[in-house]
């Protein structure tokens, strides 16, 4: 659905080449539940099911090109346009005549700025599920990189919505773990490192309606 | 839960969800819960993105494309098909 909604479908269909492929058996890929067209979609959360699917941008350059961004799972059609727009000014970077140790810095120095730039409503909408939550909190509680520590960088914006707690937003993973993965060839790239947070089997609907459901009964037992 | 069961309970449920919640609640639910769209704006939405933009199926193919069009690739890893089930 993001990607066939403006602002990202008028993006991709004339600002980019486009392309695709099925990764059903790679070693990294997730197990979903069954989804067709006809059964509707869902909203979901930036970043939701980083195992099924992961949108990158490349430079076509040399035989495999160059990775300028990748982010895991879907994302919301405003922030992935945002983002394919940030991409599209490290792509220029890459391409211009600086040493390849600047661009590097560059790169990184871009990708952990980018943070901060993101809308309230970016950040809003990148809560990581809470089963990928909890998945993370029983599995490595001390050494996940999606939980927000005191050495951590400290974004400028929470999100609003719900309890506060100690997980960064999807939109803070994915910068960081590019920022450490500067101008990677895409044959290069570690795939299965990068999208390394949650449970790796994500059904697109089912989850989301059931926890609606945990959460509107709690709130009823509250009131 | 019968899953149908659990899907129209979870529609049924939904405004007493959003109407409980405070405005910055609201505005978050508005784009990361409940059904997004239906089957019949599914499917044409899939249409739209098959046939109005040119998808490539090889990574090589691509970045040609894009060498020669001077853009940059968007590619996609995805778990089924991107006219179909996934």
């Amino acid at each position: 659905m993001a990607l066939s909604a403006d602002p990202t479908f008028e993006k991709l269909r004339t600002g980019l080449v486009c392309g695709w492929r099925d990764i059903t058996g790679e070693p990294w890929s997730g197990r979903s539940g069954r989804y067709d067209p006809d059964q509707g979609a869902a909203w979901t959360t930036n970043g939701a099911g980083p195992h099924n699917m992961q949108l990158f941008v490349l430079y076509p350059d040399g035989p495999d090109g160059v990775v300028l961004h990748c982010l895991p799972g879907y994302w919301e059609t405003h922030d992935l346009a945002e983002e394919l727009a940030f991409a599209e000014g490290l792509g220029r970077l890459w391409a211009s005549d600086l040493p390849r140790a600047e661009k590097d810095r560059r790169f990184r120095e871009a990708h952990l700025a980018h943070i901060g730039a993101h809308s309230q409503e970016t950040v809003d909408r990148s809560q990581l599920q809470n089963f990928d939550k909890g998945y993370e909190r029983r599995r490595r509680p001390d050494t996940s990189d999606c939980i927000l520590r005191e050495d951590s960088l400290q974004p400028r914006r929470r999100p609003r919505a719900r309890k506060p707690d100690e997980f960064k937003t999807t939109d803070q993973i994915v910068h960081e773990r590019m920022a450490a993965r500067p101008f990677v060839r895409t044959q290069d790239f570690d795939v299965e490192a990068f999208t390394d947070y949650g449970r790796p089997k994500y059904d697109k609907k089912k989850p989301v309606l059931l926890e609606e459901i945990g959460e509107t009964v709690r709130e009823r037992r509250r009131s | 839960m019968n899953r149908p069961i659990a899907f129209a309970l979870g529609l049924a449920l939904l405004p007493l969800a959003v109407a409980s919640a405070d405005p910055g609640d609201r505005a978050y639910a508005a784009r990361t819960r409940g059904l997004a769209a239906g089957a019949a704006k599914v499917e044409s939405r899939v249409e739209a993105l098959t046939t109005r933009i040119r998808w490539e199926t090889s990574l090589e193919a691509a970045l040609a494309r894009g060498r020669r069009e001077g853009k940059p690739v968007f590619w996609m890893n995805m778990l089924g098909r991107l006219d179909g089930t996934t």
